[in-house]
């Protein structure tokens, strides 16, 4: 009878301690979200990754918008360890990594990729268009439950206004991982680059970089 | 009734059988409810290694299971070699591998008079478009006081694309001779050279990086009491490297050392590490050159005061300052620095495994400046701290965690007038409470919030920083588990997830959701023969996402699925598994009607199946045979002018089949891996305006796996 009453006095405190621990934890909004201000609403771009296929459309997309929304509908696409429970990682082609004369990142995750776009769709001051095309080698997506492995060769150019041309600014192949978080959402978690044989590394033309090459050399590295 | 009874008395010995097989399995289990929801896949048996007591040994150890699980494959040492070493050694589980490989090439380490040692390692691995080939030797001699040593790696990568191929060849070589004087006290030779070409026929020139390093090599010990042990080595010569950007010669030095100091109530792991080069640089096709050094310094330290006591403290602390200097375009030079410095204190209270509370601090710091203008500088600092417990209360296991993380990152050069910085502040809160409710029923409770706050500021003049937002979790997830007996299991599971996006500003806030995720999931096991055993799990989920802005455009996503799963062995030699998955995915808008219900208006129907197989026929341990047909159906109905109508239906084929390998090659010798030939086969149809049109068959069969041939002399 007296280990029951010692067990339960002992019960009593945990509890205690717990609550007070929540009511302290309550007391200080740490977890209460800011208020939206009101007013107009802004453009609205509401981007939807129910699929591989819809979330390279949506990085498409926000790369081609250039604006804050069109940076939130592609990284939204990118998977985040705070809300998804898997991260974002970007792997290079070895010959792009030894192209770079600067200090090589550990990992390219999801605060870097965040860098690199703001830079990247400010590099040309001209619009964007990009396009995610077949891989011919690799026609047949791969899927495997709740993952799947999709084949894309990208090409992005900026359409010149001055001189009514385009200017192919970036160029190569990937390998896209994507996993499957909820029924409405899937994420990328590994992007493989992989610079295009026909385009070589360095390329002919300064522009024809991969992303792998850009990411690297757009200063986000810290 | 009795009949059965009977029956089941004379199915004792067979029962009695596989659970003393299940051994493994069985050692995992503990009275402990927190892991009765281990994943029990990883401890399927792999190269002849077992995982007994992996999941308590994995948490005595603060690893993840996964992590335990992949040293030991790596290094195919069992659990109890792993856990003595790092006793024996004093050191974390996790750097007794990288510690004895190091070791295994240190000269002073080395308390043999005679040795001559050669091994061999050689991998080819082949997919569709790409191959990789690689070659390794590893030559040790030791004669007397003389020693020599070598190892030289060359890997050969082939990837294909279209009609064009690339090639990329890596290759080092690493050779060291010299003299031990005494035992702590070596004086020797190095060099080390690497080659790196590439060739991709796009590109304007081969791509080439040739390195070498040719070093005077002094190698020390020290030990002034037993509790202090000290190793210094120094590298210094020549420096010889070319590749596509700049041609740098010079002089190179690399100093480095480990200081370990173990008492009784204090231990201090140290390391650091200088070196640099002093050089001549030019372009490839330049005359004129510059004079560049580059510079790296490194030191890491780990302190721990009272360990295995019931307070303690554990440091761990790094400042890391990298300078390198290169060309640019116009033959100037340009600096790139980074520096960062980390330090996370671990103050612990703990009485035993399952009651103790550690308290954390930790701060970092990171500057990067690149030379140049436009995006060259950033800097980061992190400071916070946290709390992690776990107490264990008459029956009732509770774990709990909360941390607070303030991070402040500048980029002050985003554009030639100015920049931004990120504000970020993080707090999480979870807990996880677990308990074993009945002999056969455990239940777990786990629930966590997080809130993460990003406010941006101006630097200078910047046109469009990012927009201010919080991003705020919260989840939790309730599970049961019954175990009826070892032939029956079954577990209940229900998730819930709420994730809002907060965009501050007004002109932003069109995009404000609010996600609301619920998972309810079924899974039950019977082995309902003694080699037969089938599995099934089902899930019901549905995504609501709320636009607070824009409630017309509300979506509902929802998912049905079932898979099934039947595994057999046949007999000694043959296994046969057998996977079924289905899954009804549909999705729209949902509103409200006069009745005050919200209703699913769908959109878009998804219709997936997969049968798939795998048959092995192991004749014996050394060599077995496989195939895998896995068949894929499709079907995707999306609404055109209010009613739902097909838009795709696609059907794919894919047949693997091949042999593993693990196959002794004389008494030093093994070959290893699997390889096959896999065939796939797709065929859809597309829906333009309900007209059907047929795409033609795409067929594609190729080789792929990987073996390995190890060889040892």
């Amino acid at each position: 009878m007296g280990t029951v009453i010692l067990r339960n006095s002992r019960l009593l405190r945990a509890a205690l301690a717990l609550g007070l621990l929540a009511v302290l934890v309550a007391g200080c909004d740490l977890f209460k979200p800011a208020s939206p201000e009101v007013g107009g609403t802004g453009t609205t771009l509401l981007p939807s990754y129910a699929t591989p296929e819809s979330c390279l459309r949506y990085m498409q997309i926000g790369i081609e918008r250039k604006d804050n929304a069109g940076q939130d509908a592609y990284l939204g696409a990118l998977a985040d360890t705070t809300t998804d429970g898997w991260g974002f990682h970007a792997f290079f082609d070895p010959v792009v990594l030894k192209n770079y004369s600067g200090i090589l990142p550990a990992d390219w995750d999801l605060r870097h990729e965040a860098q690199f776009l703001s830079v990247f769709i400010r590099s040309y001051g001209d619009p964007y268009e990009m396009r995610w095309l077949e891989d011919v080698d690799y026609p047949h997506d791969i899927y495997e439950g709740d993952n799947a492995i999709l084949r894309r060769r990208y090409k992005v150019w900026a359409l010149r206004e001055k001189t009514a041309d385009t200017l192919l600014i970036a160029v190569g192949y990937s390998e896209l991982h994507f996993t499957r978080i909820s029924a409405s959402r899937w994420a990328l978690i590994r992007w493989q680059d992989r610079v295009d044989p026909a385009v070589g590394a360095p390329p002919k033309v300064d522009d024809e970089q991969t992303f792998g090459s850009r990411r690297l050399n757009a200063g986000a590295g810290g | 009734m009795i009949r059965s009874r009977r029956l089941a008395f004379l199915l004792l010995p067979a029962v009695l059988e596989l659970v003393l097989a299940a051994m493994p399995g069985h050692a995992q289990q503990s009275a402990s409810s927190r892991y009765a929801f281990a994943d029990t896949t990883l401890l399927r048996d792999t190269l002849g290694l077992r995982f007994d007591r992996l999941f308590p040994v994995a948490d005595s150890l603060s690893l993840t299971p996964d992590t335990l699980r992949a040293l030991s494959v790596r290094y195919r040492w069992s659990l109890e070699r792993l856990v003595w070493l790092a006793d024996s050694l004093s050191m974390p589980v996790d750097s007794v591998g990288v510690y004895l490989d190091r070791e295994r090439l240190n000269p002073l380490a080395s308390t043999v008079r005679r040795l001559t040692t050669f091994r061999y390692n050689s991998g080819y691995s082949i997919q569709r478009t790409s191959s990789s080939w690689s070659n390794t030797g590893d030559y040790r001699l030791v004669l007397g006081s003389l020693f020599l040593q070598n190892t030289t790696t060359i890997q050969m990568d082939r990837y294909t694309a279209g009609t064009q191929t690339s090639l990329r060849q890596t290759s080092s070589s690493g050779t060291e001779g010299g003299w031990r004087f005494s035992p702590n006290f070596s004086l020797g030779a190095r060099a080390n050279l690497d080659r790196f070409n590439s060739r991709d026929p796009g590109s304007i020139n081969d791509q080439g990086e040739k390195k070498n390093d040719f070093q005077l090599s002094i190698r020390t010990r020290q030990q002034p009491r037993s509790a202090l042990r000290s190793e210094v080595s120094f590298f210094s010569g020549l420096l010889d490297l070319s590749n596509f950007q700049q041609v740098k010669r010079g002089a190179s030095a690399d100093l480095n050392g480990t200081l370990r100091l173990q008492s009784r109530y204090l231990t201090h792991d140290l390391s650091g590490q200088m070196n640099g080069n002093l050089s001549r640089t030019r372009a490839p096709n330049s005359p004129g050159n510059a004079r560049t050094s580059d510079l790296s310094n490194n030191l890491r330290g780990t302190l721990g005061l009272l360990p295995g006591k019931t307070v303690g403290l554990n440091l761990n602390y790094t400042v890391r300052r990298i300078r390198v200097e290169t060309l640019t375009d116009s033959g100037t030079t340009r600096q790139v620095r980074t520096f960062s410095s980390s330090a996370e204190a671990t103050l612990r209270l703990r009485q035993n495994n399952d009651r103790y509370v550690n308290a954390t601090g930790r701060y970092g710091a990171q500057d990067q400046a690149q030379g140049g203008t436009l995006n060259s500088t950033s800097s980061r600092r992190d400071l916070g701290f946290g709390f992690d417990g776990r107490f264990l209360l008459a029956g009732w296991n509770l774990e709990g965690r909360f941390s607070l993380t303030n991070t402040r990152s500048e980029y002050p050069t985003r554009a030639t007038t100015g920049g931004y910085g990120e504000s970020l502040k993080v707090a999480t809160i979870d807990a996880t409470l677990s308990r074993n409710l009945a002999r056969k029923i455990t239940l777990r409770a786990t629930g966590g919030v997080s809130l993460s706050s990003y406010r941006y500021f101006i630097i200078g003049k910047y046109p469009n920083p990012p927009v201010d937002r919080d991003q705020y979790r919260q989840n939790y997830r309730i599970e049961t588990l019954y175990n009826s007996s070892t032939r029956f299991n079954s577990g209940l599971v229900l998730d819930v997830a709420r994730n809002v996006l907060v965009n501050l500003q007004a002109g932003s806030t069109a995009s404000n959701t609010e996600a609301t995720a619920y998972r309810a999931e079924w899974r039950w096991s019977y082995r309902m023969l003694p080699g037969l055993t089938a599995t099934q799990n089902n899930s019901i989920s549905a995504d609501y996402m709320h636009f607070r802005f824009l409630p017309a455009s509300d979506r509902l996503s929802l998912d049905y699925s079932t898979a099934t799963t039947l595994d057999a062995v046949l007999s000694q030699r043959f296994t046969m598994n057998i996977r079924h998955n289905a899954k009804h995915q549909p999705s729209g808008t949902y509103t409200q009607f006069v009745d005050g219900l919200y209703y699913l208006s769908r959109s878009e129907v998804n219709d997936n199946y997969t049968l798939s197989a795998r048959l092995a026929y192991t004749p014996s341990p050394a060599f077995s045979l496989f195939v895998q047909p896995d068949y894929l159906a499709g079907e995707r109905d999306a609404s055109q002018a209010g009613a739902l109508s097909p838009t795709r239906i696609s059907r794919q084929l894919n047949f693997s089949g091949g042999a593993s390998l693990n196959l002794p090659l004389g008494p030093k010798g093994r070959l290893t891996g699997d390889i096959l030939r896999t065939y796939r086969a797709d065929r859809s149809i597309n829906y333009t305006s309900g007209a059907p049109l047929a795409q033609p068959r795409t067929e594609s069969d190729f080789w792929n796996g990987s073996l390995q041939v190890s060889w040892e002399l």
